[in-house]
């Protein structure tokens, strides 16, 4: 399924670290939802 | 037959059902101001500005890639090209502000900036009078966000639109007709034909007389296969004037859950609005733009909401509830409708649960609880692309030092966007932390996943 939007492996990969940093927040000690980054919709954009 | 106003002079053309905006322009009217680069609605060099009246009696624009755009969907309408801006030799604000500020070197790019810019000068003008309404920094991103220039560099661009900003009385040089957008165009043949039905009972019946024929609203997906793929369509389904399915509705389901019924249309931003309501406290973005692609395709898309699941693409959002369909291949006149959870709703690539003759009547995005916990993030090329590469949206809550109701969704990694629900199973109990929600089930779906 790789296309103009980037390979298989690179979409692998970034679902790896989209996994990794949602480890991150998951683990990190602040779960307070009433926070303002309880809800966040992020975008990245990267040139690949 | 399309009868519209083009620069506001009445024109009317006949073109077959699959013509573009641009080609009509360039082709059949010999209009050659307004420019095709990618032909797929990212870069803007075809930006084009289409005029409505809305319930006021006044002109709305908004910016349209005309590449991608159904020339049908002119009908009733106003088009304003970069030919109708200047008034002999007195340039339009958003025209002279690009000269002044030097905003073009090579030139292609230039007539889709300035009617992005046009619209822009537009909308600030409605909203505050003859006079324009200073301009954020977010916004003009926001407007500029769909237009790519790739050797003047965008700070001249950007000095140019400030500058517009002082320049009270450039919009009223553009005409100010007032469109019908109450006559579609219906002129049927045997052979070819646009349909524009203008109630839900009309289009079911189109929809059982004619299952083949494609439907559109935005043509941000659907025109693709016309640009990129030579794809002809003898017949197209146009749902965007269809006024049964202009709401918003909020609601509790019998499951107990709340949240709100999104239709076609009501208000313009309405949509937006129940997202931000549905999903309190959510942080947005950096810059306005959102997640969202550009202002071109961003406008279709804000209004005709049914066309992402008609044809859902697999590297597009994440899914909210559930979705209703009306119509089916049944005999009579009666309406059948149903629900389906939107995880039963895709089936396969570009293949949904849509049977023969059925129609999205509507799509539940349910609100999320106050506890939960939401990250919703998105790679992209670029921040105004309209299709991600990655899309990744995270689900849970904690109780008591413990992940429970864990939902994980991504987008572009296989077919059809992939959720874990069985994922509630693995995670839900985990204490959170190295080898919990992130060790077994994430392994699992690193093995499983092929996008």
């Amino acid at each position: 399924m790789s296309d103009v939007r980037g390979s298989a492996d690179y979409r692998r990969l970034s679902a790896a670290n989209l996994l990794e940093r949602l480890r991150l927040v998951v683990t990190a000690d602040d779960q307070d939802t009433t926070s303002t980054s309880a809800r966040e919709v992020m975008l990245d954009a990267y040139a690949h | 037959m399309i009868d519209f106003l083009l620069n506001g002079q009445p024109r009317r053309c006949e073109a077959s059902p699959d013509t573009s905006v641009l080609e009509l322009l360039r082709d059949t009217l010999g209009q050659t101001g307004t420019k095709e680069g990618c032909a797929s609605g990212d870069c803007g060099a075809c930006t084009v500005a289409i005029g409505e009246g809305d319930a006021a009696g006044k002109t709305r624009y908004h910016a349209a890639n005309a590449c991608i755009t159904p020339a049908h969907q002119l009908q009733g309408r106003a088009l304003v090209t970069v030919e109708g801006l200047a008034r002999g030799e007195t340039l339009h604000p958003a025209q002279a502000a690009m000269v002044e500020h030097h905003g073009s070197q090579c030139g292609f790019c230039t007539p889709g900036i300035v009617m992005s810019l046009f619209t822009l000068h537009e909308s600030q003008r409605q909203e505050d009078g003859e006079r324009p309404a200073p301009l954020t920094p977010e916004r003009l991103e926001a407007a500029l966000g769909g237009n790519l220039c790739r050797c003047t560099g965008y700070r001249p661009i950007r000095d140019a639109a400030l500058a517009m900003g002082d320049s009270p009385r450039g919009a009223s040089r553009v005409a100010r007709p007032s469109p019908d957008a109450a006559a579609p165009a219906t002129e049927a043949t045997p052979e070819a034909a646009f349909i524009q039905p203008t109630t839900l009972e009309a289009l079911i019946a189109e929809r059982r007389a004619h299952p083949e024929a494609p439907i559109v609203a935005g043509g941000t997906d659907l025109w693709l296969e016309v640009t990129q793929r030579l794809a002809r369509f003898p017949r197209v389904v146009d749902i965007t004037r269809v006024d049964e399915l202009a709401a918003l509705e909020e609601t509790t389901l019998e499951d107990g859950r709340a949240g709100w019924w999104i239709w076609r249309r009501g208000d313009v931003r309405a949509p937006g609005a129940a997202v931000r309501r549905a999903l309190p406290g959510v942080r947005p973005p950096a810059a306005s733009s959102g997640l969202g692609p550009g202002a071109q395709p961003r406008h279709p898309g804000r209004q005709h909401r049914q066309r992402l699941p008609h044809r859902r693409h697999p590297a597009g959002a994440a899914r909210p509830g559930r979705a209703a369909m009306a119509g089916g291949p049944r005999d009579g006149d009666g309406m059948a409708e149903r629900e389906l959870p939107l995880d039963d709703f895709f089936l396969d690539y570009k293949k949904t649960a849509l049977r023969e003759g059925e129609v999205i009547r509507a799509i539940f995005l349910p609100r999320t609880e106050p506890e939960r916990h939401l990250k919703v993030w998105k790679l992209s090329k670029r921040r105004e692309d309209d299709i991600s590469a990655v899309l990744g949206a995270f689900a849970w809550r904690i109780e008591e030092g413990v992940l429970r109701d864990v939902r994980l969704a991504f987008g572009g990694m296989a077919a059809i966007p992939a959720t874990r629900r069985g994922r509630r199973g693995d995670a839900g109990g985990a204490v959170p932390q190295r080898g919990g929600l992130c060790g077994g089930p994430c392994r699992r779906w690193r093995r499983t996943s092929s996008p």
